[in-house]
Parts: C-alpha cells; structure tokens; sequence
C-alpha cells in the first residue's frame, strides 16, 4: 500500500528505568507512517507499554530513566517538547478505562482536554458533541462511570481524545474486560474512526485473533525489549514466530496446521474471512475431523449446589438476577460466560453470602446456603476476586495463606503442615519466605487462591482467573486450576475469555440479564448462533472453519479440536 | 499544589478520609465510642506525598464528612485534621518511603512526630479554637479533643506505621531473594 | 452510592449559579459561626426555612439526616449541660437563676440563653446546607469554586474526590467482605491493639489500591494537558443573572452585619441581661 509521510521514528533508541538494572527497550528501529494501523504484541513484561509510554510524552517526562538513540514525533525530537505539546499530536486510551474516566459525567470526561486547554465553553460544547456523535455516546452524555457499562466507558475514552483531533490513536490492551461482542464492536469502531479522521492507530494487545478482526497494516512483535517481527499479519502468521514468542496464534490457523496445511502468506491467513482454502485443502480438513471419532466428555450427576430461583437485586435498583434456577455437579469445571453486566459478579456474591438479601434456595449438598454466615459459607465456598490485590492483606506469603486458618483456631503445627501442603500445590513453596510485593500479578493470584483452597472448600468461584495475562501465564493458571480440579474440587469460572472456555471448560453458562438462557457443553454454545448472538458472545472462528470446509456439525468439529489438541500439548 | 500528582494524591487522600470516617469504626473499651483510623491515612498520605496533600487531602475529606453527615461543618476539626496532615508531613521531610527507606529509625522519627501533632492539633488547637468560636465550655471541648487525639495517636502509630512499612517493603529491591526447595 | 443528595428540580434556587450559591454558603456558615447574636440568628433561620421553601425540596427527601441532625444537636447540648451548666453565666457576667436542681446543676437565664443559641446555629446552618447540596449539580461545584477564585488544582482535587468515593465505597465493601469470609471479626472481646490491627488488615488493600491508582490517574490525567495553563475552563460553568448578584449580595450583607455589630457592640453576644 501507499505510505503517508513518517509520523513516528524510532532510530536506535534504548531506554533504561532508573529503577531498574538493565535496558527495558533496546536499539529500537521503528518508523510508523501516518494512516497506517499497527498491532504491537509480545509477551507480559517484554515492554510494549513501556514503548507506548515513550511515544506519549510519560517517557521522559513522568518516568524517569535513560534515553540513548532518537525518537522524533511529527519531525521533532520527543524530549525537546513538552508532554502536552505531544499530546496535542498524540492521544493514548489507557487499559483500564475506569481510571482513564476522570470526569464525573460522560460530557465532562469528554470534555477533560479541553478545558485544560481553556477552550471558551461554546466551542466546547459543540466540540464535545461532535466526538460523541463519533463514537455514539450522545445519548448517555449525562451518565456517572458507575452506570456505564465496559464498553460505554471504552466509548467514552475514544471521544476524549479524539475532541483533541489527534493524528495518533494509541490503545494499550484496549480488549480486556470487554465481553467478545463488545471487543468486537470496539475493534470495529477503532477502524471506523481511523477511517472518519484518517488518524494513526497503534493497538498493543495479546488478543490478536480479536484485533485482526480489522485489517491491519503492519504486525510489530516483541520480546525482551526488542523487535523481533516488523511486518504485514499474512507474514507473521505464515511463521512460527507467534509460537515461539508465547502468543496465542488463532485457532483457525492452529487448526489448519493440525489438518496438515501449510500456512503461507499467498494464503492470505490474517482473517477466517479472508484465507484460501482449495478444495483439496477443505477435503483435507474434513478427512482430519473424521480421522478419529471425537468423543464427548462424560457429563457428571452428583449435584454439589443446587439454586433455585434465586432473585437479588441491589438497594435502589431493579433486579441484577430474576431467578436463577442452577445445578452445580460435584468435580465439575465449569464456565459462565455473558455479556458485561450482566450479573456474572453478582451472582458469585450472592452464592458467597456477600450479598444477602436474595429470595429463592440455595443447597450446598444438604445444608441450606441461606442461613450460613459469609465465614461459614466460606469454609464450603471459596471466592477469588478479579483482582488479587483487593484480597491480599499481609506482607508474607505464608502469614497470608495462614490467615484463614489462624482465625479459625488451629494450631501452629497444623496450620504450617496444611500452608507448606496447600504451597506445594501450587507451586509457591519455593517462595515460602518471600514478601508478596516480591510476586508478578499471575503469582499473587496463585497465593490468593492459595489462600482459599487452605480453607479445603468444596466449590471455588474465580472471578476473570486469566484477564490481563500473556499465554504462559494464562496456561500455567489454567494448568495449575484443572490440576486442582481433578483433586476432587468442584470449579467455577468467570470468564470473558472464550478460548478458555473452550480449552478447559466442560460446561458453560450462558448469561444475559440476570437469566440463564443457555447451559451446556462450551463447544456446542460457541457454534450456536442464536446465543451466541444474544449473550453478546463471539463465535469461534472453528465454527466459520468448520462450516467454510462444509462440515455440518460445526459444534463436533470443535470438540474434537479441543480434544486433538489436549493430546498435543500434554 | 505544584504537580497533577499532588491534586490527585490529594483528591484520593479526601476519598479514602471520607470512607475512613464513614463507615469503618472500631469499638474500644469505652461505650458507645467508636476509634476512627482516619488519622493514620492521613499521616501515612503526608508521610508519602508531603504535607501539602497532607493537608488539603484531610481538609477536604473531612468537609466532605461534615457536608454530607448532618451536623453541620465545624471548620475547628475540619482545619485541624488538614493540619495533622500538614505536620506530619513536615516533620517527616525526608523519608524516602518512595525509595523503599523505613527502618528503625524512620519509625520512631514517624511515631514522635504523630504524637507531637496529635496533642498540638487535637489537645491544643481543635479544642482552643471551638471555645474561641463556638464558646463551647472549656472542660467539654478538651475532654473530646482528648479523645480524638489519644484515638488518633494509637491508630497512626499502629496502622500508619503498618502502611509505611508495608508500602516501603513494597518498593525494596527485590535482588536479596533466592528460591528455596 | 449516591454521595452528594442532589435532586434534579425546577425552582429558583436550583437555576442560580453554583458560584454564587457557593459565595453565599460560605459567607452564611462563617457569620453564623462567629455570631452569638440571638435575633440574627433567628433571622438566619427563618430565611434559611424560607430558602429551603423557596428550592422546593420535600423534607421527606432528608429524613435520614434531619434525624441525624436532632440527635447531633440533642446530644450536644446535653453534653454541655452536663459538663458545665453555668457556662452561660461566665459568658454574659450575670446570673438569673430561675432553679436549683441539685449541686451544680443550675436552671439560669444566661445559660438558657445560651443553648438556645448553640441550637439555633445548627438550625441556621443545616437547612442552607441541604439547599446548597440538594439544588447544586455536583458537577458545577468544582467550578463554582473556581470561579469565586479558589486556585483549580484545589477545586479539582475536590472533584476528583466525589468521582473517586464511590469506587473506594465499593472497593472497601468488597474488600471487607473478603476478610470476613477469611474470618476476620472486629466486635469481639479482643485488646484494643489487636483490634486496630484488625483493622488495619481490612484498610491496608484499600489503602494501597488507591495509592497505585492515584499514579494511573496522574497519568491519564497529564495526558490530557491537565495543569499546563495558569488556568481551565469549565464545561459545567453557568454564566452570572440578576439572582445570583441578589445571593452575593445576601451573603455580604450578613457577612458585614456581623462583623459591625461585633465591632460596634464590642462582643459577639446579644446581651439581654445588662
Ligand atoms: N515505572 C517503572 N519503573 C521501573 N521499571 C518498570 C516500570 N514500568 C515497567 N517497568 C519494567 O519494564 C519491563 C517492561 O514493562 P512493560 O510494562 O512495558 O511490559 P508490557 O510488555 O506492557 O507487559 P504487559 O503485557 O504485562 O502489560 C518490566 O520488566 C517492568 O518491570
Ligand atoms: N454494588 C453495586 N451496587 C449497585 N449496582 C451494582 C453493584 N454492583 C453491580 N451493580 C450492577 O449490577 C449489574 C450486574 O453487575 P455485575 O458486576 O454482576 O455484572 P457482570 O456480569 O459481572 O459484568 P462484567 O462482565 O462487566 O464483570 C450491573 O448493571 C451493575 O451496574
Ligand atoms: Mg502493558
Ligand atoms: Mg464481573
């Protein structure tokens, strides 16, 4: 395609925390071109937010550290402007949307840059509801965070800086937390506004499959704090470069390499929709779904929990759920999906006694739920927060694990058998007498669930186990739960994350508007479109193989990839 | 305030007195009194960001309290907890929590300076300063600043101490620490 | 969580500027404040009474903290009866007693007097704040504050402030709620030390949460140019009518009454007795 003139250029450009020993970006050799439309990606912790950082002013002029090489934004020198001279041509939507919500109302957040500027207030208003109209949030300019959804909030981020006209749109992990649907349509909305203003657009993101749902330019992989790929999607997935840097490739692609297709770039692989497939290649992915016949897990019967009709709803609202009829079986693995507020959260809570005035039942085996106190509900279920840090009160790892059991008055001796025992599991004996700011944030929700399963609970609820983390870190946690499963505990997860349900769940379900509208195996949900459609879920991109190489049971098609690539990667 | 880190520093410093004040209480021995640990956030805030955002995170957390709670603002306690802020912040110029500093030293720097502020912002100031302008009787006046600071004291020396340590710990180097098996 | 009681209305107060309202407020709260001026006081609390008609808020809509506010000021005057009940007397030099109860506890004119001014400055003032905070739009007070010449970064430290209670309110329940699933207690018959130690287990996440918050919103916020001017303008800002001139003006006049009067009477206090 035509190049625009460079925008931003990186020329040998390295950059060292001060806090930290070594170079966290190195001899970085980067020229993004105005209009064009880049995907970074690496693994956790390879410094990709670290290079968004530099490209919007926070580096040098927020975080302090060393700077060799150049950096030239528009044609000049990054650390001889200032960070508001770089943000007028610059604009960067943080990943957690919630704290990028500075205003106390959409119009204010909105309008946040400028009034910083001093623009008169006419030209405000008016400036402000031409970016809503942009991204459609006119209607909900009046709204307070607290009653945005996710992607209303994403919505709002955009507007905020696209009042400013920005020439480069920066999105760190703009993905996360959102449900598929509503990733999807953001990703579309990404384009949309890319397309209306001709705007720059920069996405760091692991999520590629989901990014790759528009067509961009250009991939930039990196790991370690360099570049190791610089080039079009088609390459990038036509190589084992993904593999190697611990990156999740699309299923598809995983898939067509198990039917023995070789990927290449004439192949055009960066979308379902657009890759070639010749009928021998079809007739080859057929013949390796038939190649062994797919065998469906065994479902379970011993019902654990069993909820009926349960109703709750929060001080002042309508109801969250309107009666919830749900059978948990004893070993289960099980996944609930839905859209962003749907009452996902809510329901954990109320099955943990956080929130107590539901009507309905609720039986744990033969006791009823309702008359437990939250400390009694907790020795038979335990609940893991999404974030790790709202649970962790200790400085020691083991003091934090032992907790529970100190309040239940143990004694030492036992209490230091079951901690070391309960560590051992998973995987946090070497760390024993670490202090837990010494711990990443996938390690720090080991200890957390650590801390739950020392109370030997019958049922865990984890609340977005995986969200935010790379692949190695999502398969060890993922490794690391099934591990647990198959020692007799009953899970459930919360996810929004549909290649883990259909990785490690073995039931799911399907939440919309505090109902279940739908409950069974992941495979069979993820291939039926009607839920698919209202759950504001996301069809895997199996099923659209499966259907373009005309099978006709899409849903067996992905059981048995499932199960095929089980085998492969244990 | 000199940065956008000290207006929001600030800004949360307010949010969290505010919830602080309004919903956790502790009993204590004494009936129907409750021991706010408001104190402690804000002393550790002053320790962490300076006493500018010590003072006008406690000033504004509290009048947002007395704003929203029903008894009227009483503008003796509400200053005198922006002050609290603004002397542990000055008498703590210097520790470095940033940098992961607070040892031995650092604490009982930390726990003389919180005493010293306690029994001049509470003991002295809040109950002079209510006969002064509401001409409230002497006896009653110290009688509550005593309680407050005596409260203030223990729950900044314990809790903010707590905070401080727990927060320099959180920034140490991390090199010391080997694997175990 | 609904913070600031705002209630959306048409009326005369709540179509005034913030700025003005906010002038007022300040100017009413401090001449109350310092004034023991019975019939200024009375005076307050009439037009106070009179503006809280005027903004067409139900008192129904404030129950809880009305309730609130008659057992503060019960409370209150107990307490300062009880720790001194001639305390009228040492203020106003003379002493009319009516009874004697019993020891020290006294009946006297001087401290009836008094009292009944200490109530009538929480009733002068309570009902102006409701008004203030029931016809203000949240969102305008940052600029109001602004506007009457409070530096910006002060009056945004404010807004944020309301912004970010809500999200701390809910960070806390559920922290808290965590720790008691793990079995925390704070009600128990434990030492005092082990009980703020308790405590400090269920603030600690919450404390440090928002300390690691407040960088992400530094950044988000200096992103977006906030603090790079000398000053801002406010999407929320209203301009100036013939009404809000009337409020300033109200707020001077009780403002320089009091101190005139303090001047000239050479006290703050309504003295009947001499
Ligand atoms: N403010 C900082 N001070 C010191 N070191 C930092 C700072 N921010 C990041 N680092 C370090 O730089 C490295 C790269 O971090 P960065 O946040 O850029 O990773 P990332 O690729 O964005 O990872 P993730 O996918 O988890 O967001 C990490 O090792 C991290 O510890
Ligand atoms: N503490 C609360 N008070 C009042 N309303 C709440 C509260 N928590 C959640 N809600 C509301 O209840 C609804 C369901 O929220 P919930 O958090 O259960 O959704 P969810 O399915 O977990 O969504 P997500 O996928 O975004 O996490 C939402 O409309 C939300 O605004
Ligand atoms: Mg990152
Ligand atoms: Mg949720």
């Amino acid at each position: 395609m035509e190049r625009g003139e460079p925008i931003i250029e990186f020329r040998d450009f390295s950059f060292q925390y001060n806090a930290q020993m070594e170079p966290t970006l190195y001899n970085i050799d980067l020229t993004i071109h105005k209009g064009e439309k880049v995907l970074v990606a690496g693994p956790s912790g390879c410094g990709k937010s670290t290079l968004v950082n530099c490209i919007n002013g926070l580096i040098p002029f927020s975080y302090k550290g060393e700077i060799k090489g150049s950096l030239k934004i528009n044609g000049k020198e990054s650390s001889s402007q200032s960070i508001s001279a770089i943000s007028n041509t610059v604009g960067t939507v943080l990943q957690d949307s919630d704290a990028q919500f500075i205003g106390m109302t959409v119009l204010e957040d909105i309008a946040f840059a400028l009034e910083n500027e001093c623009v008169v207030k006419e030209e405000m208003v008016e400036r402000v509801h031409r970016a809503a109209e942009i991204v459609d949030i006119s209607d909900h300019l009046g709204y307070a965070p607290t009653d945005l959804s996710g992607g209303q909030k994403q919505r709002t981020g955009i507007a905020g800086i696209l009042v400013d006209d920005v020439e480069v749109m920066l999105f760190d992990e703009p993905l996360a937390n959102l449900d598929p649907a509503t990733g999807k349509t953001a990703m579309e909305l990404i384009d949309d506004v890319a397309v209306k203003t001709g705007a720059t657009v920069i996405v760091v993101e692991h999520r590629i499959e989901d990014v790759l749902h528009i067509e961009m330019d250009r991939i930039i992989l990196m790991e370690n704090g360099r570049i190791v790929f610089d080039g079009t999607p088609d390459a990038l997935l036509s190589s084992n470069l993904l593999i190697e840097g611990g990156i999740r490739e699309p299923l598809y692609i995983t898939a067509l390499k198990y039917a023995g297709i070789e990927i290449t770039e004439d192949r055009l692989p960066h979308s379902i929709r657009s890759v070639v497939l010749t009928d021998a290649d079809k007739a080859q992915v057929r013949k390796w779904h038939e190649s062994t016949p797919t065998i469906k897990p065994e479902p379970k019967t011993d019902t654990i929990l069993d909820i009926k009709n349960l109703e709750f709803a929060y001080e002042d609202k309508p109801p969250t759920l309107k009666g919830v009829d749900l059978e948990v079986h004893r070993g289960e693995l099980m996944a609930i999906v839905g859209r962003n507020g749907a009452g996902k959260s809510t329901l954990a809570k109320v099955i943990c006694r956080f929130e107590k005035d539901c009507t309905g039942s609720m039986m744990l085996m033969d006791d009823d739920l309702m008359k437990l106190s939250i400390k009694e509900c907790a020795d038979r279920v335990g609940y893991v927060m999404q974030n790790p840090n709202q649970m962790i009160s200790k400085t020691m790892i083991f003091d934090e694990i032992a907790l529970g059991l100190k309040l239940r008055g143990l004694d030492e001796a036992d209490i230091k058998e079951k901690v070391e025992s309960v560590m051992k599991i998973c995987g946090l004996y070497e760390f024993r007498n670490w202090p837990i700011s010494a711990l990443s944030y996938g390690q720090k929700k080991r200890v957390t669930i650590a801390s739950i399963l020392a109370l030997d609970p019958d049922i865990i609820i984890l609340d977005e186990p995986t969200a935010g983390q790379d692949f190695r870190h999502y398969t060890d946690i993922m490794e690391f739960l099934k591990d647990i499963n198959s020692r007799g505990i009953t899970i459930i997860m919360i996810t929004h994350d549909m290649h883990l349900m259909l990785e490690y769940a073995e039931r799911a379900l399907v939440f919309t508007d505090g109902q279940i509208i739908a409950d069974d195996t992941s495979a069979a949900i993820l291939t039926s479109p009607d839920i698919v459609r209202k759950a504001s879920l996301k069809e895997t991109s199996l099923y659209h193989l499966a259907l373009m190489c005309g099978i006709d049971e899409p849903s067996e098609f992905v059981q048995h990839f499932i199960n095929y690539d089980r085998e492969v990667r244990s | 305030m000199k940065t956008v880190r000290n207006v929001v520093a600030s800004a949360i410093l307010a949010a969290l007195v505010f919830v602080l004040l309004r919903f956790v209480a502790i009993p204590t021995p004494f009936p129907d009194t409750t021991l706010s640990i408001y104190a402690a956030v804000v002393a550790f805030f002053a320790v962490l960001f300076g006493p500018a955002v010590g003072f006008v995170g406690g000033f504004l957390g509290n009048l947002l309290v007395d704003l929203t709670a029903g008894w009227g603002v009483w503008w003796t306690w509400v200053i005198v907890t922006g002050l609290y802020g603004l002397f542990v912040g000055l008498g703590c110029k210097g520790i470095k929590l940033e940098d992961g500093e607070f040892g031995k030293k650092e604490f009982i720097r930390f726990t003389i300076v919180s005493i010293i502020s306690c029994i001049l912002c509470w003991g002295v100031l809040a109950p002079v300063g209510d006969i002064l302008i509401y001409a409230e009787p002497a006896n009653l006046v110290f009688v509550q600043g005593l309680f407050v600071g005596l409260s203030g004291m223990i729950a900044s020396i314990v809790v903010g101490g707590i905070l401080c340590k727990a927060y320099a710990s959180s920034k140490a180097q991390k090199g010391s620490l080997t694997k175990e098996d | 969580m609904k913070l600031l009681n705002y209630i959306e209305r048409k009326s005369p107060v709540h179509s005034l500027n913030g700025a003005s309202k906010l002038f007022c407020l300040l100017m009413w709260i401090c001449s109350t404040m310092i004034t023991f001026n019975t019939p200024f006081l009375l005076g307050a609390t009439i037009l106070g009474a009179v503006a809280f008609k005027l903004s067409r808020l139900k008192l129904s809509e404030q129950k809880g903290l009305l309730y609130f506010l008659l057992c503060f000021m019960l409370l209150n005057a107990v307490l300062i009866y009880i720790f001194n009940p001639e305390r009228g007397v040492e203020l106003y030099g003379t002493r009319n007693l009516i009874v004697q109860i019993w020891g020290r506890f006294t009946i006297t004119k001087e401290q009836l007097l008094y009292q009944f001014n200490v109530i009538l400055k929480y009733l002068s003032t309570i009902p102006i704040i409701l008004v203030f905070i029931g016809s203000t739009q949240p969102s305008e007070l940052a600029a109001s504050m602004n506007k009457i010449g409070i530096p910006y970064g002060f009056s945004y430290s404010f807004a944020l402030a309301l912004r970010y209670i809500p999200d701390t309110v809910s960070s806390f329940i559920d922290i808290s709620r965590c720790q008691q699933a793990r079995g925390i207690e704070m009600s128990n018959k434990e030492s005092l030390l082990k009980r703020v130690k308790a405590a400090a287990a269920l603030v600690l996440p919450l404390i440090l949460g928002s300390v690691e918050q407040i960088e992400v919103i530094t950044n988000a916020m200096e992103l977006r140019k906030f603090g790079t001017q000398k000053r801002r303008t406010w999407i929320m800002s209203r301009p100036f009518k013939a009404g809000d001139y009337l409020t300033i003006a109200i707020g001077i006049v009780m403002m320089v009454f009091v101190v005139a009067y303090n001047v000239i009477n050479g006290s703050r206090f309504w003295n009947p007795f001499i």
